[in-house]
């Protein structure tokens, strides 16, 4: 007798109708960073669907070892759905497997992990072990669904670091035995106060020419708050007014991204709710992770009839930074010049998922003084996306170390990024090597080169 | 033989993250770009220098097992498909360029390097691999090879053929031998000339010297429209045949216009019926003359928009439109069958209207993007591989196609190579005798049948039976 | 008659036979008499010869305009020609096509001819176009001095048809200009001098006539300067069809050479080393490449530039072409071809000029000196001197061959260079085409 497979259940099941719309004509693989650095088919997105394929089709179910591997390798950077001539909205199935297996773990642990004998299709796989499951739920359940429980971990792991403990644990090892060396050292150094929205509202500069938002986010308003600082500056400087609308959070990619896709809903609800009823021209973001995501949020709540059209009135607001303001007349008279010799790091989520490519670099070239030089493959992925750090570390030391050796062979000063992950990835390289590279964004040395505009 | 102790010794020589062995992994190497004919390999290995590829076809010859290279599994022919099993040896993991040597005009590389890849190395030098096949962002050169590629600029730089100076070459003993290395007038027979396009059945390429083309000084692309595909063909014509050699002369049809402008947004009108993107290279001085004269023989060919294409930006997206007009396709159906057959040019128009009535018969839309200059045809027969008898249609209708082709006095593949997809409509084209001669050369190389079996010859008469047929034969025989 | 030109004289008739060769020296090769010599008037003629050849066990030694049977070993045992030149049809031309299929024994001069008609070429440059023939031509590989803009035989070659040892015929390849449909049986052919089969009539893809031509001839004091512009041109973006480096022997000693000398008149100021520039394509490009020529030249340190078009033009290539000739050797004359590394040829060259000069023997050189491929025609001295010259310039440059010289050195000397790679590849090659050893036996490398 052979064994039932478990196969994909009804809710959030990957569409068939988009499997199928691979012809697997194999035009993807260069640009997956998993099948660059391992050369297997199967570790590519064409390979990748053809696995959701095969548990479409009933061959292979949820429990193959190779099908869940495979699903966690995935960066869900996307570069593949940009060069599809045939359209596959890969993201999408991507994340619809992975909710299929983060279902069927869940069915486990809450229901009776023996099949019964009414239901001969066993529907679970077995649970995560309980620390790695306490982790998870602690990570994607609590602090990034709490934004002020976020902050107060942000700064206790700031703490960490200048407390001396950072040196004794690395010392010791104990991080390593915890399975927490990768997060540890992907911690960006704190300083700087938060950012929490609280409803501030920044006047423009001059003429009030457009009334904006800014999602302030998770990772961003902690570790990179100064960087939110930058863009505000950077957008009053282009006749904005910059509003923080309170009661916003945590944008959900990681949730999304990790399979927990009822999570990211909830996160999305609360973004839509927030930002709502506000008579906003745009609400930006300056984190491409968090843009995709946001952009995104119509699919992700189109089976929700109270929330789908605010979704999509939602969406149609969202705009990356760069997106922004390289779309209206930029205050070029104000920038002051920036003698920088600088490379730059495209970031899937803006690259690939937004397909935003030409206006980082019209924003970079519009800086005098400032050399763009370009970096080989600089639309590979880093190998940070999210908690991949976590789940798949050897694949993003892998990645990490590919990009930097492109980086830095252009012999650049800067690395300019948009991003959290990323930049969190390639400070770490970058500190492993002890190379005096800095890694900034693109609004960092905007802000930078208005604030020399000045003199 | 026992698996597990050949998937231990394949460990051995290529290292455990060499080895692919797992069933569901497995299933993932079933077919390259041509789904219709799929076999499961017993394993995958990835090595990464030409010891290990020796090794492992030895291990292959002491098992008797088959040997299928791989390489990015583009090809649209099963030419990489384990048909009978046995191991795939993938050349992804081979992907090293070696040297680049511009005073010999030659590049030394491992086979899994990525076609594209290269012209962007050797971009910083001034040169170019000229071959440029529509998938080149993921096709490797040892597949290249292996097809003999062509893509839209051999019209002017010639096939893959004319750009490969020596192959290292890896036997079915696993004996290794250097076929030229870019040194004119080697004495004896011209290996590189017969191992570029044998589809891998002759031996595995791990390394190659590789011609590399000085980049040109200036290009102008023109994209002239016309209102069907007769006008546009009888402007190929006349553009060949007056002494002007464009560098690429490519052919859109109204579905393709349709899926590339969805894609690209090149706003063409929905009145154009064809589309000829034309290329003209060289020094800077004459070009635009030249470019003026393409220019008027399209006006005077019933066009009805001639648009040049001035900045580099607009190049380039006039040129992904054309190259990746294939995958477009995916837009407008969800499965096709690319046909890709070869007729001499002036026999273009003809053999489209032909083409047309397939479509009409066979109840299938056939979207068509071609080497006009060359007379390279690529129908496109849209269907629904799930839809009941649609998928018999379309074979159908590419036999078709290919029964036209050939009577135009055309061939059955200009690039894309025979496979298992073609090799029954082989004996369309060759006797018994010139299947046979070349049977006689495959077996002088493999006269095991070790690499690829099962490919190109038509099923039954597979290269032993046809080298016993021409030993035996008797010259009167067939004589009389 | 024997029973064999028996035979053969029902399948072709007796007048298109000769067995009485004492009043045909022309037909020896390398100094060795045939039993026969047949022309047969078809391709099926050719084939049915072939086979009762086969049948007999006689060796049998393929023949077009016979310009270049000076090549290879001198045949061993008997032997019969089989003469190609009535296999003269044109089997397919559709001009507009830019594709021709011609019969192997036309000679390249009727081929071009028909093709001018039509504004088209087939840019394939050998020497005596009058009597060389397509099947020689192919057989040989013998390469042109514009292979540098248009390639070689084997790039220009799309469809062919053999009769193979047995008489057995085969066909491969197609009128069409791509084409991956089965092996390319072309490349095999190609080059391997009669010793798989035999070629009966090739299809070839053609070029457009160019609307514009002319020559850039540069002349300079050592071959160090002309070699500095031939590095220059290799790093522009020009694209020049040809680049022929020239070099006369110093000492005035080949005066009965003529194609060389017919070169040399045509060129205003001649010096010892030559540089002759071909630019072919629209006028407009055309004159860019005199003026960038010239100027690098001048930087290069020509002594002398000139340029050369129309009837100059065509003539003076038509005189370089002949200059690798073998078809009429003095006794006292050796015909090398050394193959290499362009980067290495001017070295290779200088190694050639101080070992003749050494020995005292005369040298002259025509070479593409962008391909690594040069022609050394050697004279004078005693026999020994000369093939030591041969031996040790074989030494350093083992890619060496001997394309004419005398039948006892051709015998004996490694005339296809210091070793043949991948041999016993090739043996399996010609055991698998030609078993008994038929075809040109013993005078190609297997």
């Amino acid at each position: 007798m052979s064994i039932p497979l478990i196969l994909f259940h009804a809710k959030d099941r990957p569409s068939s109708d988009i499997i199928n719309t691979c012809v697997h004509c194999g035009l993807c693989l260069p640009s997956c960073p998993t099948y660059r650095e391992t050369g297997l088919e199967m570790s590519s997105p064409r390979g990748r669907i053809y696995l959701m394929k095969a548990v479409d089709d009933g061959k292979i179910g949820l429990e193959s070892a190779v099908f869940q591997e495979q699903m966690s390798q995935c960066l869900n950077c996307r570069a593949c759905e940009a060069v599809c001539p045939s359209g596959v909205q890969y993201g999408i199935i991507m994340e619809a497997s992975r909710a299929q297996i983060e279902q069927a773990r869940a069915a486990n642990a809450t229901f009776s992990p023996q099949p019964s004998a009414l239901s001969p299709q066993p529907s679970a796989l077995p649970a995560r072990p309980l620390l790695q499951r306490v982790l998870r739920n602690a990570i994607f359940g609590v602090l990034f669904t709490d934004m002020r429980l976020f902050r107060a971990f942000s700064s206790s792991m700031a703490l960490y670091q200048r407390s001396g403990v950072q040196w004794l644990a690395r010392k010791s090892g104990v991080i390593k035995l915890l399975g927490m060396a990768d997060i540890e050292s992907l911690l960006p150094p704190l300083n700087g106060p938060a950012t929490v929205p609280q409803g501030q509202i920044y006047p423009p500069e001059g003429d009030r020419r457009y009334s904006v938002a800014l999602l302030t986010g998770c990772i961003m308003s902690t570790a990179f708050g100064h960087v939110h600082a930058a863009t505000i500056r950077v957008l009053q400087k282009n006749g904005c007014e910059v509003l923080l609308p309170p009661d916003q959070g945590c944008c959900g990619a990681l949730h999304t991204h990790g399979g927990d896709l009822d999570g990211g809903r909830e996160l999305a609800r609360r973004n839509i709710a927030a930002f709502e009823g506000l008579g906003l021209d745009a609400i930006i973001v300056n984190a491409a992770g968090c843009g995709s995501t946001m952009k995104e949020y119509d699919h992700l709540l189109h089976d929700d009839p109270e929330w789908r059209g605010r979704a999509e009135a939602f969406v149609r607001k969202v705009k990356d930074v760069h997106e922004f303001l390289a779309g209206i007349e930029l205050n070029r008279a104000g920038l002051g010049r920036l003698d920088l010799c600088v490379t730059y790091q495209e970031p899937c989520h803006l690259v690939h998922a937004q397909r935003i490519s030409v206006q980082p670099r019209t924003l970079l070239n519009a800086i005098p003084g400032l050399e763009l030089r370009e970096m080989p493959e600089s639309s590979l992925c880093c190998g940070s996306a999210g908690v991949y750090n976590i789940t798949q570390p050897e694949m993003a030391m892998s990645l990490a170390v590919r990009k930097l050796n492109n980086a830095l062979s252009t012999r650049a000063q800067v690395i300019a990024t948009a991003n959290p992950g990323c930049a969190v990835q390639l400070v770490g390289e970058l500190r492993r090597r002890g190379e005096d590279v800095q890694v900034r964004y693109i609004v960092e040395l905007l802000d930078q080169s208005y604030s020399a505009g000045k003199d | 033989m026992d698996r597990t102790n050949l998937v231990e010794e394949l460990r051995r020589i290529v290292g455990p993250r060499g080895v692919v062995d797992d069933p569901h992994a497995l299933m993932t190497y079933d077919a390259d770009g041509c789904v219709m004919d799929t076999g499961i390999p017993q394993v995958v290995v990835l090595p990464t220098s030409t010891a290990q590829v020796s090794g492992v076809v030895r291990l292959a010859a002491r098992y008797g097992l088959p040997v299928v290279p791989r390489g990015a599994g583009t090809g649209l022919t099963g030419g990489a498909t384990a048909m009978f099993g046995g191991i795939v040896i993938s050349t992804a993991r081979m992907d090293k360029v070696l040297e680049v040597d511009t005073r010999n005009g030659r590049v030394l590389c491992q086979p899994g390097v990525i076609n594209f890849d290269l012209s962007q190395q050797l971009k910083p030098y001034g040169y170019q691999f000229a071959p440029d096949p529509s998938s080149q962002k993921a096709c490797t050169v040892g597949g290249n090879i292996a097809n003999n590629s062509g893509g839209p600029h051999c019209l002017k730089y010639g096939i893959t053929a004319s750009h490969v100076y020596g192959v290292e070459l890896v036997l079915g003993d696993g004996t290794v031998l250097w076929s030229g290395d870019g040194s004119p007038a080697g004495p004896g027979y011209d290996l590189t000339g017969v191992i570029v396009g044998s589809e891998g059945t002759i031996g595995l390429v791990t390394a190659v010297w590789l011609k590399i083309t000085r980049l040109p000084e200036a290009v102008r692309v023109v994209l002239a429209l016309f209102p069907d595909i007769a006008g546009a063909s009888t402007a190929v014509s006349q553009v060949i045949a007056s002494g002007l050699l464009p560098s690429a002369l490519e052919m859109m049809d109204r579905l393709v216009i349709k899926a590339v402008n969805d894609m690209y947004k090149l706003g063409l009108p929905d009145s154009a019926g064809a589309a000829l993107l034309i290329e003209v290279d060289g020094v800077e001085d004459g070009l635009d003359d030249l470019l003026n004269d393409v220019t008027a023989m399209c006006w005077r060919n019933g066009a009805i928009d001639v648009r040049p294409a001035r900045t580099l930006a607009e190049q380039n997206q006039v040129w992904a439109a054309r190259k990746n007009a294939f995958g477009a396709m995916g837009r407008l159906s969800p499965t096709y069958y690319l046909v890709d057959t070869v007729v001499p040019r002036t026999r273009l128009p003809y053999t489209m209207e032909q083409v047309g009535r397939i479509s009409r018969e066979y109840d299938l839309p056939i979207a068509n993007v071609f080497h006009a200059g060359d007379g390279n045809l690529h129908p496109i027969i849209l269907f629904d591989r799930r839809a009941k008898g649609q998928n018999q249609r379309a074979l159908e209708a590419a036999t078709s196609v290919m029964h036209v082709s050939i009577e135009q006095g055309g061939v059955i593949s200009g690039e894309h190579g025979i496979g298992v997809e073609k090799q029954e409509y082989m004996t369309l084209l060759f006797s018994t005798d010139d299947l046979a001669a070349m049977a006689g050369l495959h077996q002088s190389f493999d006269p095991q049948d070790v690499f690829n079996p099962g490919k190109i010859f038509p099923k039954g008469r597979g290269c032993g039976e046809l080298a016993a047929l021409r030993k035996a034969g008797v010259a009167w025989a067939t004589l009389k | 008659m024997n029973p064999l030109s028996s035979q053969i004289a029902s399948i072709v008739g007796t007048s298109y036979l000769i067995d009485d060769l004492a009043d045909y020296p022309a037909y020896a090769v390398q100094g060795r008499i045939p039993i026969l010599v047949v022309a047969p008037g078809s391709v099926e003629e050719l084939a049915h010869v072939v086979a009762a050849a086969h049948a007999a066990g006689m060796a049998v030694i393929p023949r077009g305009g016979g310009t270049m049977q000076a090549w290879g070993r001198p045949p061993a045992g008997d032997f019969m020609i089989v003469q190609t030149t009535r296999l003269s049809r044109v089997r397919i031309y559709e001009p507009d096509d830019l594709t021709i299929s011609v019969e192997a024994g036309m000679t390249m001069q009727d081929l071009d001819a028909l093709l001018a008609v039509h504004g088209q070429m087939l840019p394939l440059d050998v020497p005596l176009p009058a009597r060389s023939t397509i099947g020689g031509v192919l057989s040989t590989a013998m390469d042109g001095p514009r292979r540098l803009g248009y390639g070689t035989s084997r790039d220009l070659l799309i469809g062919v048809q053999v009769v193979e040892a047995t008489g057995r015929s085969s066909k491969a390849g197609g009128m069409v200009v791509k084409n991956v449909s089965g092996f390319d049986m072309m490349k095999l052919y190609t080059g391997s001098l009669g010793s798989l089969a035999i070629i009966v009539s090739a299809n070839f893809k053609l070029l457009p006539r160019p609307r514009a031509a002319a020559t850039i001839a540069c002349t300079f004091n050592t071959p160090a300067d002309a070699f500095a512009l031939v590095a220059a041109i290799h790093a522009s973006q020009l694209t020049p069809v040809a680049v022929e480096y020239l070099q006369k022997d110093e000492g005035g000693r080949m005066k009965d050479e003529a194609s060389m000398s017919a070169v040399i008149s045509l060129i205003p100021h001649p010096s010892s080393f030559i540089l002759c520039v071909r630019a072919e394509g629209l006028p407009a490009a055309v004159e860019r490449h005199i003026r960038d020529v010239a100027e690098m030249a001048e930087r290069a340190g020509s002594s002398r530039m000139s340029v050369l078009r129309d009837e100059d033009h065509m003539a003076v290539w038509a005189a370089i072409n002949d200059l690798p000739q073998t078809f009429s050797v003095a006794d006292d004359e050796l015909l090398l071809r050394l193959g290499c590394l362009p980067s290495d040829l001017e070295r290779a060259l200088a190694d050639a000029s101080a070992l003749a000069s050494r020995q005292g023997i005369a040298l002259a050189v025509a070479a593409r000196a962008l391909s690594g491929i040069a022609y050394l025609r050697v004279r004078g001295g005693d026999e020994g001197l000369r093939h030591q010259f041969h031996a040790d310039l074989l030494a350093r440059w083992p890619q060496l061959a001997i394309l004419a010289g005398p039948p006892a050195l051709m015998a004996e000397a490694p005339i296809w260079g210091a070793s043949v790679p991948n041999l016993a590849l090739m043996q399996r090659i010609k055991q698998e085409f030609d078993p008994d050893n038929r075809l040109n036996p013993g005078r190609y490398v297997v």
